[in-house]
């Protein structure tokens, strides 16, 4: 376990990034300086979707009649609350699957068991970003969860020659998940070390933070 | 055939169920306040154009929050009624998180706590020859029309709301 007195966070600005950016060419551009050996580059997830174009204007989609039926028994303030976040689970994960998911967590909703349906969708459905989840210009598009976040993140690794790299999702709630990570590191940790968001607010512009001297405070 | 005929009237009692059930949940529903819009300001002036400006209250009525994914101002002033000054410029943004770029971010509003806001609606007149408060003397009575596209639980839709700014309005603050 790493000793967290020894770790300097490094938030790294950039411009906007878009589908037309590669995130590791984009990291590499603006954190090449503040990278060395001992540290570990991590980004956030809705940006590495992003320049995936993991996104889609609700204009663009079609929602068929399970989407809209199912989404209005979730929360109101749940990512697949609207007809089109839940269409998007459902363009992820299957329609049946999704259907089943949500009978599933209906069940054991009953019996005091929450959660199940998210489990059971898919992992992008919990992932789904609906409209306002995003800032501009990217405020009106649902923004899907990363593909292939670990292979992104051994890329990053391997582009900046550093200890490790991850990719997260984390917010100002005090919730932190770590999707995809190079080998040899410990999600768990990783969401602990990142709990505070030091990514910051989207008007921040910080998709990139270095966590500074990891390998030092790790053999510590 | 009967098994037939109960399957179908289960079938139909559920969508008829689910319609209920959906109806008593209901949607997002925005209301533009415009009759309780605010009094016409003159935000800036030069000698050739002036910027006007008004506050549009609006709430969600509706049952669920919904998402305002854009909001314009479309004023219609015709030449062939009006041609002393251009209206060169029109642009909307939200009092809570006002912008001056003319972008109109998406904004969620819940049904339970921030479920209104203002409109802050911005018009710009550029004088064709000379004094711009001479030009807008005879500014006729100039309708706006407010389009809004919203995202909700369904399906997203656009609608539309409108109001007159009256003569009489310009008249009073260019002094005419």
């Amino acid at each position: 376990m790493a000793d967290l007195r020894e770790l300097q966070l490094v938030p790294v600005k950039t411009r906007i990034l878009t589908q037309k950016d590669d995130i590791v060419d984009s990291i590499d551009r603006y954190a090449r300086q503040l990278v060395g050996p001992d540290d570990i580059v991590c980004v956030a997830e809705s940006v590495v979707a992003i320049t995936q174009g993991r996104f889609k204007r609700p204009e663009d989609m079609h929602p068929g009649l399970w989407a809209r039926v199912l989404c209005r028994f979730l929360p109101r303030e749940a990512s697949l609350s609207s007809a089109y976040g839940m269409q998007a689970a459902m363009d992820e994960g299957g329609t049946v699957r999704v259907v089943l998911a949500f009978i599933a967590g209906a069940a054991t909703k009953l019996v005091g068991k929450s959660g199940v349906f998210y489990t059971l969708a898919g992992p992008q459905a919990s992932l789904i970003d609906d409209v306002t989840g995003t800032m501009p210009p990217f405020d009106k598009v649902m923004v899907y969860g990363p593909k292939d976040p670990d292979k992104v993140a051994e890329a990053i690794k391997s582009r900046m020659g550093c200890y490790g790299a991850a990719v997260a999702d984390v917010n100002d709630l005090k919730r932190a998940a770590v999707l995809g990570t190079s080998a040899g590191l410990d999600p768990d940790e990783l969401c602990r070390i990142l709990i505070d968001n030091p990514f910051g607010n989207d008007n921040q512009q910080t998709p990139i933070v270095i966590i500074k001297n990891y390998r030092a405070a790790v053999r510590g | 055939m009967y098994i037939l005929g109960f399957l179908l009237l289960i079938a139909g009692l559920a969508v008829l169920g689910l319609a209920m059930v959906f109806r008593v949940k209901g949607d997002a529903d925005f209301l533009f306040q415009v009759n309780d819009r605010s009094p016409l300001e003159l935000e800036e002036s030069d000698r050739q154009s002036a910027v006007i400006l008004l506050r549009v209250p609006f709430r969600n009525i509706g049952a669920q929050q919904g998402t305002l994914m854009d909001v314009i101002v479309r004023p219609l002033l015709a030449c062939e009624q009006f041609s002393a000054a251009e209206l060169t410029n029109a642009k909307v943004t939200l009092a809570s998180k006002p912008r001056t770029d003319g972008y109109w971010e998406a904004a969620l509003f819940p049904d339970d706590k921030l479920d209104s806001d203002v409109l802050i609606v911005r018009l710009k007149f550029t004088a064709l020859q000379g004094d711009i408060r001479l030009a807008m003397a005879g500014m006729v009575d100039l309708p706006v029309g407010l389009y809004y596209q919203v995202v909700a639980r369904d399906i997203w839709y656009t609608s539309k709301t409108s109001f007159v700014i009256r003569e009489e309005e310009f008249r009073r603050i260019f002094g005419a």
